[in-house]
């Protein structure tokens, strides 16, 4: 420990810890750093900013193995205006770590060793091994407190680049330094940093409530500490908001057509079991051939932090912020969480008008470059920012309906969608699995049914016609056979007659005969084959082979009785008779095949149809090209 | 609810080919009738007529 005279005030300052550079003065905030010949004056910073949060100089905790003890904090300020906290831990084993928070979120990074990139080379969504480039901006020191283990200097802005990795991997690379670090780590939580015992986040702006001083409606702050603006919900005043103070902005122009909110500002609601209070509403717009709005509700949840409830067209969506580590990009898709997303829709969205409360400076006419992609019932939004610092985010989304909505809000009389929403799931039921589910039952039935019942052939054989006696008081054209007896087991039967006749005719009205009751199944085989030529081209109609089949008789010993007949004055040729049982039917297969395809095809006829409506107004449709140009030139 | 009734109707569908299969059962009816005794010891028509209507598809 070495003790120190603030070069500027010349109050007593404490280098406690061996290793460290700079000590900020308790007295004057002056930056007293170690030099060569004793101490130096880096110039003052200004007063902390009151973030609230849990964690404070002296305040030790447990990361993993490793004990540390937090030195010091600096407080940087974000070029949309936010202030974050970035915490110096000494570790147990002499080593530095930075807990970085902001948002509510906490983020541990250790040095690597290793020298950044140049900057310039960088871009946003660039992936470096498993990272993904999120961010790319400029910190001012805003102030700072305690041993520090580097040098900064009051006022002094830095570039920096964050970048996001899959399962919360996270790293830094500073460009403070002639040579930029790397600092690699992960988000972590108030639970692995051995200090949850602390609260979350400690809302020390209590008397954040005015009165609009345009309209003197009350305005009150959700979230004091994180705010950075709000719009009076009654006459649009904007307020830049600071640490609980309120700096008038002006007055947004109130014109025709400008949404009210659906859910009042200050309601409260419960999405998937997390209660979080409606702070804010903006409209947004695209333009394409027409301007196209839909609005966004900030919600707010201490423990969870903010959300989006998306509303357009009448279809709602529950959004939900993501790290960009855990987004690949694939290009003309998206996969998060083991899933694809295609992309649907790409534009410049506008914020066209806001109302309510911010955790950054919105403003009307705010623009960010926005790529949705869908995987219905959910989708992904990238939004890429290039004014100010640059910053990629992503966001779930899952469809709602105006019926969840309504509950979760305690809202009623919602409008119902008219059209299909691009997350909107469709409810015809999908039916491709259970068809093909049901199609391998009906295989698997008749492959069972084939085995169990196999075919067999109990009569086959030629029967001479001609050398059959003639019936006595018939015509001389007709003639009684029988078959030789046969067993039957209790199957379908099949019978089947051919005959070589060449046009001309033999019909067989036949009889499948019980011998021991005499119960008998008629049937008809009339065989005719008739061919030729006219007008150069061959002809031919009838068969000379016909088939009948009969219901399963009972087990027993069967006859086929025949009364042929075949034409006047001629000689019938020899009749070739089988007789099966057990047949496989495939016309009832393909009969059965079709009554379970028929609904599954009618499905899918209306799922194409509700997927043509979905992307109707899609860049990327899969069901035909939507030509944005030509309709900028019909505008035109 | 749809997948619930789809799955439904086609294991009725499913049932009946089976059970079709199984039994034997043919959807066109043959005529069933008992022909008299001595059937096989008679060239006489067992029919109560003898078709004489029929002369092939010219």
């Amino acid at each position: 420990m070495s003790v120190a005279s603030c070069p500027s005030c010349g109050a007593a300052v404490e280098f406690a810890i061996g290793s460290s550079m700079v000590v900020v003065c308790w007295y004057c905030r002056t930056l007293v750093a170690r030099g060569d010949r004793g101490v130096e004056d880096h110039g003052k910073v200004a007063a902390l900013i009151d973030t609230g949060s849990p964690l404070r100089v002296g305040l030790a905790g447990k990361y993993g193995k490793a004990g540390y003890r937090i030195t010091g904090r600096t407080q940087l300020r974000h070029q949309a205006g936010g202030v974050w906290d970035e915490w110096y831990a000494l570790f147990d084993n002499g080593a530095w770590g930075w807990l970085a928070e902001a948002q509510g979120r906490y983020y541990v990074t250790f040095p690597a060793g290793k020298t950044a990139p140049p900057l310039e080379q960088l871009q946003l969504g660039q992936r470096i091994d498993d990272l993904v480039v999120s961010e790319i901006g400029r910190a001012a020191l805003a102030s700072a407190e305690g041993e520090l283990p580097w040098r900064p200097a009051a006022g002094a802005e830095y570039d920096y680049v964050d970048l996001t990795g899959p399962n919360g991997a996270f790293a830094t690379f500073d460009y403070s330094e002639d040579a930029p670090l790397v600092f690699e780590g992960r988000e972590t939580s108030l639970r692995e940093l051995g200090v949850a015992g602390e609260p979350s986040h400690e809302t020390r702006i209590a008397a954040a409530k005015i009165a609009c001083t345009n309209c003197g409606a009350p305005l009150e702050l959700r979230f004091p500490d994180l705010a950075e603006r709000i719009f009076c919900p009654s006459c649009g005043t904007g307020y830049d908001v600071d640490q609980g103070k309120f700096r008038p902005l002006g007055t947004m122009r109130k014109t025709k057509g400008v949404p009210e909110p659906v859910i009042p500002l200050g309601t409260t609601g419960t999405v998937d079991g997390d209660r979080y209070v409606v702070a804010g509403f903006m409209q947004r717009s695209v333009k394409f051939d027409i301007v196209y709005y839909w609005t966004e509700y900030l919600l707010w949840n201490a423990e969870k932090g903010f959300r989006w409830l998306v509303h357009s067209d009448d279809h709602w969506s529950f959004v939900t912020p993501l790290r960009a580590g855990d987004v690949t990009d694939l290009g003309n898709a998206l996969r998060f969480n083991g899933k694809q997303f295609r992309v649907f829709q790409e534009a410049t969205a506008r914020v066209s008008y806001v109302l309510g409360e911010f955790y950054w400076k919105v403003e009307v006419g705010e623009t960010a470059d926005t790529t949705d992609y869908i995987a219905p019932p959910e989708g992904l939004s990238k939004e890429v920012t290039t004014s100010g610092a640059q910053e990629i985010n992503y966001s779930h989304a899952r469809y709602a309906t105006p019926d969840e909505i309504e509950s979760a809000f305690g809202v009623s009389h919602l409008a119902r969608p008219a059209g299909v929403g691009p997350m909107q799931p469709f409810k015809g039921g999908r039916l491709g699995v259970p068809w093909a589910m049901m199609v391998a039952l009906l295989i698997a039935a008749a492959i069972a049914l084939a085995s169990l019942k196999p075919q067999r052939t109990v009569f086959e054989g030629s029967l001479d016609i001609a050398g059959a006696p003639p019936v006595e008081g018939g015509p001389a054209n007709a003639r009684i056979i029988f078959t030789p007896p046969f067993e039957l087991s209790g199957k379908n039967v099949a019978i089947e007659g051919s005959a070589s006749v060449d046009n001309s005719w033999l019909y067989a009205a036949g009889d499948l005969v019980k011998e021991s009751t005499g119960a008998l199944n008629s049937f008809e085989l009339p065989i005719e084959y008739y061919s030729g030529v006219e007008d150069g081209e061959r002809w031919s109609e009838g068969k000379q082979q016909r088939r009948a089949y009969i219901s399963a008789p009972p087990q027993g010993t069967y006859v086929v009785r025949l009364e042929v007949q075949w034409p006047e004055g001629g000689t019938p040729p020899p009749l070739f008779m089988r007789v099966r049982e057990g047949v496989f039917r495939w016309p009832y297969f393909i009969a059965a095949l079709l009554l379970i395809s028929v609904p599954a095809v009618f499905g899918l006829i209306r799922q194409a149809s509700f997927e043509a409506e979905r992307w109707k107004d899609s860049a990327h449709s899969p069901f035909g090209q939507w030509d944005a140009e030509t309709d900028e030139e019909d505008e035109e | 609810m749809i997948r619930g009734l789809y799955v439904l109707f086609a294991l009725l569908v499913i049932g009946g080919y089976a059970y079709a299969g199984w039994t034997g059962w043919e959807m066109r009816s043959t005529m069933r009738g008992y022909a008299p005794q001595g059937v096989r010891g008679t060239h006489a028509g067992a029919r109560s007529f003898w078709y004489t209507g029929y002369r092939g598809g010219k």
